[in-house]
């Protein structure tokens, strides 16, 4: 008996090469956004690389059932702030801002070092906002999503995204005050 | 293949004005819309995701996830299901109550036979019909009021499902590329501890199929085809099998 007359076995992905092809030429182009989406939730930067390969990984669990006339980013991100969340439960880390700064000062003498700075800053704010609400204010505020998506995507009511999202800019605000009074103070 | 970048035109919803940001919060939040990221992360990222594909096709088996994204707990569905029978009963129970006291009443104003009401309406399902539109969102509301809680689905069962399901690809995604690479004793030692730790989980599908290919690798023939057979049998409408045929055993 031949290996293949035992042959069990075919998944969409396996059976159709052209679509998990596809998945993975959108998720080269995405890359960036997936890559910042996890930094920005809080994923440090040592667990990076095993988290994005998980977000891969259901991404083609899920491709086959993707609504193409969706927006995308929103679906990404779903994928991408249940995968970390799973993380940061099961490993019970979570980063606070400052591995940005330490794996930046490896990039290089070409890159903008008030950006970077500012990059950190920003991180670190946001690690101040509990993840629930960062999600929201994530969503919204760099992603550009509208609210009844974002409701949608993280299966939470209307309102509900609505007062995260209120809650969310106020500690943002209020992180980045006290992250740059700090700052002073050290000098 | 077309995909929509861009998102939904949001709809104006009254009374919906959120405090804004400040001015130095705005500036790094439009900074980051633009960041780029590590290329050597990007094309290691690359990498792995080509090496699952492999897997994919070197084993024949994708990990799919066979329902919704989360994935939905097993025990909400069941207390669901609990609720739509508790609800059927006490619904049953209302309506004998209501049929009795009808022919009571019926029997007590009419010495005439009772006349059996023809599919009564319960007035106050009617009265209590509640619009199909949903509840109008207000900002004024606390995240944590009752209202808020009663319409959230239980997040905390869908992340625990999500957590588990997330397990077990940790388990099942390094045999597959155990058996891309033709190292089926790890592959086994692997799908052993995903059997152990999750009997019935969401993959187990793919895991058995993943037993089949990696101990026919490992050259235990006649351990792989019990394990086919087992598997036909238990999954027999299964995506996973698409065919099966032993000609060294049923081949003249």
């Amino acid at each position: 008996m031949a290996l293949e007359q035992l042959e069990i076995a075919t998944t969409s992905v396996a059976s159709s090469p052209g679509e998990a092809d596809g998945c993975l030429q959108f998720y080269q182009r995405e890359l960036d956004y997936l890559i910042g989406s996890l930094r920005r939730i809080g994923v440090p930067a040592s667990d990076l690389e095993d988290v994005l390969h998980e977000v891969f990984l259901v991404m083609l669990a899920r491709w086959g059932d993707y609504d193409r006339t969706r927006p995308v980013r929103p679906w990404l991100f779903g994928i991408a702030f249940r995968v970390a969340s799973s993380h940061r439960r099961r490993t019970g880390r979570e980063v606070l801002g400052a591995d940005y700064d330490v794996e930046d000062r490896r990039r290089g003498p070409d890159e903008d070092a008030a950006a970077s700075q500012g990059r950190g800053l920003l991180l670190r704010a946001l690690a101040r906002v509990p993840l629930e609400r960062r999600a929201v204010l994530i969503m919204r505020e760099i992603d550009e999503t509208p609210m009844r998506d974002i409701a949608e995507e993280l299966s939470i009511p209307l309102f509900t995204a609505y007062s995260r999202l209120r809650k969310a800019r106020r500690e943002l605000d209020e992180a980045l005050d006290r992250l740059q009074k700090g700052a002073g103070r050290a000098r | 293949m077309k995909l929509s970048i861009a998102s939904r035109k949001e709809p104006a919803v009254p009374g919906r004005q959120v405090s804004s940001l400040s001015s130095r919060a705005r500036e790094l939040l439009a900074r980051e819309r633009s960041a780029t990221e590590d290329e050597a992360l990007k094309a290691r990222a690359l990498d792995r995701a080509r090496l699952a594909l492999e897997a994919d096709r070197e084993s024949n088996v994708g990990l799919k996830l066979q329902g919704p994204w989360p994935p939905a707990a097993r025990s909400r569905q069941l207390w669901r299901m609990l609720l739509v029978i508790a609800a059927a009963i006490g619904a049953a129970g209302l309506a004998a109550a209501q049929l009795d006291a009808l022919l009571m009443r019926e029997k007590r104003s009419d010495p005439a036979p009772a006349r059996l009401p023809t599919a009564p309406v319960p007035t106050s399902a009617v009265r209590s019909a509640p619009p199909s539109s949903r509840l109008a969102p207000s900002p004024s509301v606390p995240e944590s009021s009752s209202a808020s809680r009663a319409a959230a689905p239980p997040a905390d069962s869908t992340r625990s499902a999500a957590r588990q399901f997330m397990s077990e690809v940790q388990l099942l995604e390094p045999a597959r590329t155990s058996i891309a690479h033709r190292d089926y004793a790890a592959a086994l030692v692997l799908l052993a501890k995903h059997q152990h730790e999750f009997p019935n989980g969401e993959l187990a599908q793919e895991r058995d199929a993943l037993r089949v290919r990696a101990l026919w690798g490992e050259g235990q023939q006649s351990a792989a085809k019990a394990a086919a057979k087992s598997f036909s049998k238990r999954y027999p409408r299964s995506a996973l099998l698409s065919w099966m045929k032993d000609e060294s055993d049923d081949g003249p």
